[in-house]
């Protein structure tokens, strides 16, 4: 209790209280733009937290994430274009709402039920993560090795497209991982005669080419597309009492499915909030409405994608499992600042730990804020001419990579993998199973080899330890179930 | 919603991972064999490429019934890809960017300048009454992030 009070009164100074408001706002921004993503974003940002202090840097990161995912309701309500793919739900009611001429009301309802999904996944991300910290102290190789698995094979059965190609991509990912040195026993291996392999490849060029770059490129191809031009005002945003009292049972169901989701690994904000739109539905006495403009459609997707993030934290924080694609990209942020995600970083770096979770409670009462007030003006980013936007993106790339290395030859690897992430983009190959699968392949195969050391080459211990079992079982359906569903859906096409 | 990808392409695609993960796994073979551990250095090389190569396998069967059926659909969904080869373009001309900074022919303000120019008046269309803007816009943010990046950050920019 000691330390997260330490962390707000941290917080509340004056410092890291404007970086969380610019990385809130930056967030919306962009989270509010067609095309360029949270991810994109916090990406593209890590070269600048070099220079920050650590705690400084994770606070800013999440005021992005928070911002990003809630800032993505705009273009969907108004334009039918989500933002990010969280927002993919809100299309289905927000905009026809938009079209009835009820832009205000439905951003209003989007807004508050981001909001409330936050509050509500954040008293479990605050209740839950030092308790599962604890218990994740008495992990050993083995559970991790297990869970880094079924972190891949559930975000590889869950991603769009079909289950083999994400299976690929993962397997790619971790293949990327191999050049450099073995992080077991530190021998060389596969730099294919490259001095500069010797050291692997890093984070950020790979991160930033896969998304951030072939994002442009893919957005460059689409350049002619023009929004509609839509209006909206700021009265009829903030919702009565009697509104919250009408909507509560959807929030806090909403909330408590999304926080869920969030935290089993590999699983986004987009699935939370299709189960929570369906949900929603499904318990519905006008099930007919949705779809068509109706209230409770958007309030149950914007809740539930918005508490995803804190569900997804929970996780990050206390095991060093990503939930998500963009929780992949704060490990690796966090390991950029040589801190170690995982259960030790509430004894070693409570700051960090903490800091987390504050700047999650604190990042969504200033997304709110923001949203509120702000929201017909930050509507306007929507018209900013794109080929001034991605011509300063593609540049910042290029300048952000050297700056972290002061070397082209990462320019040249995020070039490259530019082009890969554009290609796997374009085959329908998912880039979430890419970066968890290049994020976790060290740590699981350290894991797996310190495990059979220890127990002299026997996998026995897989099957013997309950949390291992269980993660494994849980891989084993998750890949069993995946495959059902894809050879259901294929008879049923043919 | 699940064919609309190019067979021809995935393909490719598929036979270029399959070309990659068998040098990963001649690079593996030259690894020495374990010592301290079970597993080695070579085993999860080894195991990734054979799984890769299987799943491309799969990928590369699934994809070949599939080309004599596509090219109906992708006459019907050519509108959607509007302008490919501007992005095609836009990433060459960066490539030669990078390249002309890493080779020190010319140095980061120049060169900068001379890109954005070209890839912004690219990007419009290369419509000229908006040339002036947009070099006006290049010339603000080379300059600018050329000072924020050596005097803010000492980072020095070729």
């Amino acid at each position: 209790m000691d330390q997260l009070l330490n962390s707000f009164n941290y917080l509340f100074q004056l410092l890291p209280m404007l970086l969380l408001f610019i990385g809130v706002l930056l967030g919306i921004v962009v989270g509010s733009i067609p095309g360029l993503t949270t991810t994109m974003l916090i990406t593209l940002t890590l070269p600048l937290t070099f220079f920050m202090e650590s705690v400084n840097a994770i606070t800013l990161l999440i005021g992005m994430y928070v911002g990003g995912i809630s800032g993505s309701q705009i273009a969907a309500t108004l334009l039918r274009m989500p933002g990010t793919p969280a927002s993919i739900m809100t299309t289905f009611d927000g905009y026809p709402m938009s079209q009835q001429g009820k832009s205000e009301r439905a951003l209003g309802l989007g807004i508050t039920a981001s909001f409330v999904g936050g509050i509500v996944s954040w008293v479990f991300l605050a209740a839950l993560s030092p308790p599962l910290a604890k218990l994740a102290l008495t992990f050993g190789p083995w559970e991790y090795f297990t869970m880094v698995l079924m972190a891949l094979v559930m975000l590889a059965s869950l991603s769009q497209g079909s289950l083999v190609k994400g299976l690929i991509a993962a397997c790619f990912g971790m293949m990327v991982h191999l050049p450099g040195v073995d992080p077991s026993i530190g021998q060389m291996r596969l730099t294919f005669g490259f001095e500069s392999l010797e050291s692997g490849l890093s984070l950020m060029p790979v991160l930033i080419g896969a998304f951030a770059v072939s994002q442009i490129f893919k957005d460059i191809i689409n350049i002619d597309a023009k929004p509609p031009n839509v209006n909206v005002g700021r009265k009829k945003m903030m919702l009565s009492f009697s509104d919250i009292k009408k909507y509560s049972l959807n929030f806090v169901r909403s909330s408590v499915i999304g926080t869920w989701v969030g935290l089993l690994p590999g699983i986004g904000a987009n699935i939370a909030a299709m189960l929570s739109y369906s949900t929603a539905k499904n318990s519905s006495k006008e099930p007919e409405k949705f779809g068509t403009g109706h209230e409770p459609g958007v309030v149950a997707a914007e809740t539930a994608n918005n508490a995803s993030i804190g569900g997804a934290l929970i996780p990050l924080i206390t095991m060093g499992i990503p939930g998500s694609v963009v929780d992949a990209i704060l490990i690796g942020a966090l390991i950029i600042h040589n801190l170690e995600p995982g259960p030790l970083l509430f004894s070693t770096n409570p700051e960090i730990a903490y800091g987390v979770i504050t700047a999650y409670l604190i990042g969504n009462i200033i997304m709110f804020g923001i949203m509120m007030f702000a929201v017909v003006h930050i509507a306007k980013v929507l018209y900013v001419p794109r080929a001034y936007l991605l011509s300063a993106i593609l540049m910042f790339c290029v300048i952000g990579i050297f700056a972290v290395g002061n070397s082209f030859f990462d320019v040249w690897i995020m070039m490259i993998f530019g082009a890969v992430g554009f290609i796997m983009e374009r085959t329908k190959m998912p880039l979430g199973p890419f970066v968890i699968g290049f994020v976790l392949s060290p740590i699981a195969e350290a894991q797996l080899r310190s495990g059979l050391m220890s127990t002299e080459g026997s996998i026995e211990p897989l099957f013997t330890r309950p949390f291992a079992a269980t993660f494994l079982a849980i891989s084993v359906i998750s890949l069993i179930w995946a495959m059902y569903s894809e050879w259901k859906r294929s008879r049923e096409l043919s | 919603m699940r064919n609309q990808v190019n067979p021809k392409t995935e393909i490719i695609l598929c036979i270029s991972l399959i070309l990659f993960s068998i040098l990963v796994y001649y690079f593996a073979l030259e690894l020495p064999d374990p010592e301290y551990e079970p597993l080695g250095s070579a085993a999860l090389p080894k195991a990734l490429s054979v799984i890769m190569s299987l799943l491309s396998l799969i990928v590369i069967f699934r994809a070949i019934p599939r080309i004599k059926t596509y090219k109906n659909k992708d006459k019907i969904n050519t509108e959607v890809i509007s302008r490919p080869k501007l992005s095609i373009i836009i990433f060459i001309i960066t490539l030669i960017f990078v390249g002309i900074l890493d080779f020190n022919i010319l140095g980061f303000l120049p060169s900068g300048i001379v890109y954005m120019t070209l890839i912004g008046f690219l990007m419009t269309h290369r419509d000229l009454k908006k040339l002036p803007y947009v070099f006006g816009f290049s010339i603000i943010l080379t300059v600018s992030s050329f000072y924020i990046f050596t005097k803010f950050f000492y980072i020095d920019l070729p």
